[in-house]
């Protein structure tokens, strides 16, 4: 659905592939006829009668949400952003793909868009309950990650955004996979996360190797990692 | 001996087998198996006195230790990368695009001449001898090698030197003149000038 043009930018025809969700401002250029509207993802939505928690765990997931806006029509679309480069993940049946909301770029809007939090994707990661809300708070205080990410599902592709350009690593090999959480992307397929800091006294005193925190990655499919620590 | 590949046009794999490399401190972007990471010091070799040289000279350049089992991903902040092969020579390499070392390598800060008096490249080079490879980061593109033979002589820029290999002797020229003097200068007034054999590598940025 979507296609590379050059490594930093993709086009996809929007009536092909039922109306295309991306991030505001990401449109290069058209051809033909596309309207854009502005889009949300249905957690952070102000709208819809809810109230109390539902509405402050909505605004509380903003953190985890670019601002996006929706393409219909018939045309041609091309989308790009900040020079970056970018990657297309085409989902197989009932694949799902995890991502930090500030490195996706565009996804198909027959792609099922939630927002997850990062403890709650299991492995006894933060465990439930209190606890867990405090450790993930914790987690997302020292990565910059934040609490929750943005996890797509069903049928159709999406565009990932990289510093420096994109490697894929394997899951489900004999071998452990871990990532630098500044450096991690996405993952794709049944991968479970999970922050450990391997801090020790040399941190404490400022010798250490920096790389203090570190992402396990268990489970099966594909974990991406830029070639860069840069934030988005 | 501890292998490193470009696993792609920015990112350095190195693969170790119970062996372990040297690599820039917090450059580690992934890694598969098990590998642990510690402070391995200074680019001036090791203990108090590196420390203190490394204070001295002001050619910083902090590395780690990765050592164990599996293959480790490094890269900054997406430059290109380029592994050098070293046979028994010396490599001279300017220390913040120094990315890994892997074999029987030593480093070592030796002094370079005047040559960075003012261009704020400190009057220390980092060496680099003996047998191995060495992965190096280039700004801006993938890394250009000059050749430098006795009948022409090469000057760069240093602000884009990365390394040199070879017979090469080093010297520093000015172009310093009154214009410079009330800011109407060419904005080169410092250049780097190899006379002898070898090859010189520069990257497409200038620092």
């Amino acid at each position: 659905m979507f296609q590379k043009v050059n490594s930093k930018v993709v086009k996809v025809n929007v009536a092909a592939a039922g109306g295309v969700v991306a991030r505001t401002g990401a449109m290069l250029f058209y051809t033909g006829d596309v309207r854009f509207a502005p889009h949300q993802v249905p957690g952070a939505s102000p709208m819809g009668g809810m109230g109390g928690m539902a509405r402050m765990a909505g605004r509380m997931m903003q953190g985890e949400h670019e601002r996006t806006m929706m393409a219909h029509g018939n045309g041609e679309v091309h989308y790009g952003f900040a020079g970056l480069e970018v990657h297309i993940v085409e989902f197989a049946q009932g694949a799902s793909l995890k991502v930090e909301a500030s490195r996706l770029l565009a996804n198909t809007a027959g792609l099922q868009s939630s927002v997850v939090s990062v403890m709650s994707q299991g492995g006894g990661g933060g465990g439930g309950g209190l606890m867990g809300a405090l450790r993930g708070a914790a987690t997302g205080a020292l990565t910059g990650q934040g609490m929750f990410t943005t996890q797509l599902s069903g049928q159709g592709a999406a565009v990932l955004l990289a510093h420096g350009g994109l490697i894929e690593l394997q899951v489900g090999g004999p071998a452990p996979v871990v990532v630098d959480p500044q450096a991690f992307v996405a993952a794709y397929g049944n991968v479970q996360t999970e922050l450990k800091t391997a801090m020790s006294w040399r941190d404490a005193v400022g010798r250490g190797a920096g790389e203090a925190m570190q992402l396990h990655c268990i489970g099966q499919g594909i974990v991406y990692v830029q070639a860069s620590e840069e934030k988005l | 001996m501890a292998q490193l590949l470009e696993k792609s046009k920015k990112v350095i794999e190195a693969q170790l087998a119970g062996t372990s490399i040297k690599a820039l401190t917090g450059s580690m972007v992934a890694y598969e198996g098990n590998v642990q990471f510690k402070s391995a010091g200074f680019g001036g070799g090791s203990g108090i006195m590196a420390g203190l040289k490394q204070r001295a000279t002001g050619e910083a350049l902090s590395l780690m230790e990765c050592a164990g089992n599996g293959r480790v991903f490094l890269a900054v902040n997406g430059q290109h990368v380029t592994v050098i092969n070293l046979n028994n020579e010396q490599l001279k390499v300017e220390s913040r695009q120094l990315l890994a070392m892997a074999g029987n390598l030593q480093t070592n800060v030796t002094f370079a001449g005047l040559r960075g008096a003012s261009s704020g490249q400190g009057l220390f080079t980092t060496t680099v001898t003996g047998q191995g490879q060495v992965a190096l980061l280039s700004a801006g593109g993938p890394l250009i090698h000059l050749e430098v033979s006795p009948q022409y002589p090469l000057v760069v820029d240093p602000d884009a030197f990365v390394c040199a290999k070879g017979n090469l002797q080093q010297s520093f020229i000015t172009d310093v003149s009154w214009r410079t003097a009330v800011g109407q200068g060419s904005g080169e007034a410092f250049s780097l000038r190899w006379e002898g054999n070898g090859l010189v590598s520069i990257q497409p940025a200038e620092r």
